[in-house]
């Protein structure tokens, strides 16, 4: 197991996940939102092929209201 | 109808999606506006909560079926504006951004620097960048000089509602950048504040707080479109010279009683 950082919050994830799986993981597939890890901006293109490691700062993001 | 960016729209408002008393008000009052460009935000999704109020919000603001405009606020840096922007443009699916970069938290103020060097890089990433800017005509020659076609000055800080602070500034900048298109972001708290940057040739305004916060927000935001109207016609009627000294308007000629006292 790794720890990795979810919107601040700490989270335990399978060793080697990538994000793909990790989103399947925090039950959110088919949701709308945007995701940078280690504030570098994750395509959806690239959950696949993206590796996770321990002490990854995870960012995911919805639309919200704004001026 | 007026270009903005790669779209021909015909209302000179930009509206924000924040602070209505509610999500039915905020919707009617967007509609009540005629305005054909709303701003958002990214936030972070409570995970934990199983909150569903980003999505609630989404399906609101898509009935509306009008352009969206997502936003970098609060961020700080060159690194978290690029960011905000780059995921915003997946979720939002539009290549738009208002792009704010804060330099001073008290008056929540643009980083001029950051704001150029962020507006590069987005330009390179094929962004259309609406820099919120300060009223500094060389920062608004820079943001030109590095690809923006759109500029937002702010009129005042952000949420006082003071309107036109530096009219001097504004002006200059509408008359020195001629080909850009201007639209006054921050500040705006009155309909006749809109209505007065219209009339210097700017081609909109941005606001939020004057009509979500009003105490009828549907009826102030029908009348900022009146204002907006007014601003514009005016505008481009024309108006006169100021002048120093009175001068009738009513024909002085056959005047009864003309020097008799």
């Amino acid at each position: 197991m790794m720890k990795i950082q979810l919107n601040g919050e700490d989270k335990s994830l399978n060793s080697d996940s990538n994000l793909y799986e990790a989103i399947e993981e925090w039950q959110l597939l088919g949701q709308n939102f945007a995701i940078a890890i280690n504030e570098q901006f994750i395509p959806k293109s690239a959950y696949n092929s993206t590796r996770l490691s321990e002490g990854d700062r995870v960012e995911l993001v919805v639309p919200m209201q704004g001026g | 109808m007026w270009q903005l960016a790669d779209k021909t729209i015909s209302s000179r408002l930009l509206i924000g999606s924040a602070l209505y008393p509610s999500p039915d008000v905020m919707q009617k009052s967007i509609k009540a506006s005629g305005s054909e460009v709303v701003t958002v935000s990214v936030r972070r999704q409570n995970v934990s909560a199983e909150s569903e109020t980003g999505h609630d919000f989404w399906r609101l603001l898509q009935e509306l079926k009008i352009n969206i405009l997502p936003n970098t606020a609060g961020c700080h840096s060159v690194k978290e504006a690029v960011t905000t922007a780059q995921m915003a443009r997946e979720l939002f699916d539009t290549n738009w951004v208002k792009l704010e970069v804060i330099g001073d938290e008290y008056n929540l103020q643009p980083d001029p620097f950051a704001l150029l060097e962020a507006t590069k890089e987005l330009i390179s990433q094929g962004f259309e960048v609406f820099p919120y800017c300060t009223d500094d005509l060389v920062l608004c020659q820079k943001l030109v000089e590095a690809g923006c076609r759109i500029l937002m000055p702010w009129g005042s800080p952000i949420g006082t509602g003071k309107g036109l602070l530096n009219p001097y500034a504004l002006k200059n900048i509408r008359e020195r950048l001629p080909e850009i298109t201007l639209i006054v972001d921050a500040g705006i708290g009155l309909p006749s504040h809109a209505a007065q940057a219209l009339e210097m040739g700017y081609d909109g305004v941005l606001l939020n707080t004057a009509v979500a916060q009003a105490s009828d927000p549907v009826k102030m935001a029908q009348a900022f479109k009146y204002a907006l109207l007014a601003g514009r016609e005016g505008y481009e009627a024309g108006a006169i010279q100021e002048r120093n000294l009175a001068k009738p308007s009513t024909p002085t000629i056959g005047t009864p009683f003309w020097h008799q006292s």
